[in-house]
């Protein structure tokens, strides 16, 4: 029998075409017209998600499931607006700081207590969410230089913007880094089998704080630049982008299971989800059809990654043959 | 199961009467913070806390099925409160009972639909439940068009679900308190209670057994939103409106009590009365928080220290008991 590996590889840029495609169909449909603007909220959009997206999709490789990063995304933000009052770069090391420390804590809790990465970081999400309340006292926070939020997200080459370039870095550094180096390769192996990377001797516990320590960090970065971008931050997170970050990275071929996926399937991910809001925006649908569009999406994404959806299928394939005999009677 | 031996010398305390002090201590110390706050010992405080632990028992009553029955936890319970405390009071219009129905008979039928998902193929329950309150909250303002829902005029019966009081008690407390006896009781002497736990504890030997474990797990995620749903009518009932936001923290309150009652995340193990327990205790807990001017957003961060005490202090009792269950 053909193995069919190939086809799983190609998916993330096939769903990336064909949401571009009907976003196309749909809005030209509509009338509205398609202009570099256009591009340019859209890769905003996109680096925004994006850092949380590869957070969260590198830890998932690992086989570590980071779900605090929307949480991570808004207190982070809070910190580098209260930090930074007098100077931006102070305001961005603390919160870059504040998300290496929250890291390690997952990363030694993981350790000590032998929990899934997953009760650890929704303990986490908890503590985080309420902290943004305590630290900004239920307030919005303001940040008094809009200078570098203006210089931040100015268009370069009409579609980029230094934001947007500052992720594209973060893609191509983590996507290298994963794909040509040793620390690479023991994600891939820790992701894959644990217990067969501890035998061998590989560095387990390093790349396991790594991992959560690199998602909390980006979820960090990309809070920041967002709070100085606004020149404010809320502890309110009115759209959570955990949402859209999860959905990036499992539509980007990411294995909830661990050890699959790369950084450019991620980036995929994210352009699909970028594309499929920029075209819920111009189509100026209402934002409960956002939510819609997201649930549908990650349940997608959930019942294609599950691992017993192939017998499922078969079974009920089976059970269909047994109750028309006909139809067996023809195939055989 | 761990192959590293694991030094059993090294703790001071057997860790089963560890784990039995624990719980005993930490009350005592919340009782004597709670005594010492001023505003707390009052009859009508005292009834506050009732009213409001209510819900959080509900919804974690039902969440400990899904934990025991090894998937972990749902984070849409919360959605599926708000979403049938709209339902409630669209509802009353065809008569209480039967918007109680409604309300019952949604929540499980939400629930049941992600446990067929989770149950049947496997699919992460993390994220499907996720998906689950993205699409119920997005169904929910469609249909209201984001106003608030409000019950049809003239109806006042439902007030008697949260305003009357019984032995000096709050009905709905009361009703927290059957559910509580009664999902034991299911728990303890049904055979569908012991087949939650047997497939929480091994999944595979569960299956091997012959067991249809994905029969269980729908179950036990219809029985969750059947609470949620019973919580909906409380919510409903108690604010006389419904408007669905995105910001609760039913399912945070939720999970904190269910891993705080001292249920092992990984399933198998764990009892609905602890849950309830834990959840009165942090109940009082936040109310006491309340009266020294912390809101419930920020009293979050508390929570959540407390959900990772607890999962790590269980995980490493039962790693120093040598993995063994007992």
């Amino acid at each position: 029998m053909k193995r069919r590996p190939s086809f799983g590889r190609v998916l993330p840029y096939v769903t990336l075409a064909i949401a571009v495609v009907a976003v196309v169909i749909a809005t030209a449909l509509d009338g509205k017209t398609i202009t570099l603007a256009t591009g340019y909220v859209m890769l905003e959009y996109a680096a925004t998600i994006g850092p949380l997206a590869l957070g969260l999709g590198v830890a998932l490789i690992a086989g570590q499931f980071d779900t605090s990063v929307g949480a991570m995304f808004g207190f982070g933000g809070i910190v580098a607006v209260m930090a930074g009052a007098s100077s931006w770069e102070l305001g961005l090391a603390t919160a870059l700081a504040v998300g290496a420390l929250v890291g390690i804590v997952y990363g030694t809790l993981v350790l000590v207590a032998r929990l899934d990465s997953l009760t650890i970081t929704l303990g986490g999400l908890i503590t985080l969410s309420g902290l943004a309340y305590v630290l900004s006292d239920s307030k919005t926070v303001t940040f008094s230089d809009y200078s570098i939020g203006i210089r931040l997200t100015e268009p370069v080459l009409e579609v980029f913007s230094i934001h947007s370039f500052v992720v594209l870095a973060c893609f191509l550094v983590v996507g290298l880094v994963l794909a040509y180096t040793r620390a690479g390769r023991n994600v891939y192996a820790v992701g894959g089998s644990r217990a067969a990377a501890e035998r061998v001797g590989l560095p387990v516990r390093k790349v396991v704080v790594g991992v959560l320590v690199l998602s909390a960090v980006l979820a960090a970065l990309s809070g920041s630049l967002i709070g100085f971008t606004l020149a404010s931050a809320s502890p309110e997170n009115t759209s959570n982008p955990l949402f859209p970050a999860i959905i990036a990275a499992l539509i980007g071929g990411v294995r909830l299971t661990g050890g699959v996926g790369t950084v450019l399937g991620i980036f995929a991910g994210l352009l699909t989800v970028a594309v499929v809001n920029t075209g819920l925006n111009l189509l100026s649908a209402p934002t409960y059809a956002s939510s819609l569009a997201y649930g549908a999406l990650l349940l997608a994404a959930a019942v294609s990654a599950a691992p017993d959806l192939r017998s499922a299928v078969k079974t009920a394939r089976r059970r269909m043959a047994d109750r028309l005999p006909a139809g067996r009677a023809e195939a055989g | 199961v761990s192959s590293r031996p694991v030094p059993t010398a090294s703790l001071p305390l057997d860790p089963r009467l560890a784990v039995r002090a624990l719980p005993v201590a930490a009350a005592a110390a919340l009782a004597v913070f709670a005594v010492s706050t001023s505003g707390f010992l009052t009859v009508a405080n005292g009834q506050a806390i009732l009213l409001s632990v209510a819900v959080t028992v509900l919804l974690s009553t039902g969440l400990t099925f899904i934990t025991l029955s090894g998937n972990f936890v749902s984070l849409s319970l919360g959605a599926t409160v708000l979403g049938t405390a709209a339902l409630f009071l669209a509802s009353l219009k065809f008569g209480i009972v039967a918007a109680i129905l409604i309300c019952i008979l949604g929540g499980a039928l939400v629930g049941a639909i992600q446990g067929a998902f989770v149950g049947g193929i496997g699919a992460n329950p993390i994220v499907t439940t996720l998906a689950a309150s993205s699409l119920i909250a997005g169904l929910v303002v469609g249909v209201t068009h984001g106003e608030a829902v409000l019950p049809p005029a003239g109806a006042h019966s439902f007030h008697a679900l949260t305003q009357t009081n019984l032995i000096g008690v709050p009905v709905s407390a009361w009703f927290a308190l059957g559910l509580v006896i009664v999902a034991q009781c299911v728990l303890t002497w049904t055979q569908y209670g012991r087949e939650v736990l047997l497939v929480g504890a091994n999944r595979d030997a569960a299956r091997s057994a012959g067991l249809r474990t994905g029969r269980v797990t729908l179950i036990a995620f219809a029985i969750a939103g059947l609470c949620a749903g019973l919580g909906g009518v409380l919510v409903g009932a108690r604010s006389g409106q419904a408007t669905v936001g995105f910001a609760n923290t039913y399912d945070f309150d939720a999970i904190t009590a269910v891993v705080l009652g001292g249920t092992l995340v990984t399933g198998g193990r764990g009892a609905v009365w602890r849950t309830g327990l834990a959840a009165l205790a942090l109940a009082v807990l936040g109310n006491v928080l309340l009266l020294h001017g912390m809101t419930i957003y920020n009293q979050l961060f508390v929570k959540g220290l407390i959900f990772l005490g607890a999962v790590s202090v269980v995980s490493i009792v039962r790693i120093r008991k040598g993995g063994r269950i007992g």
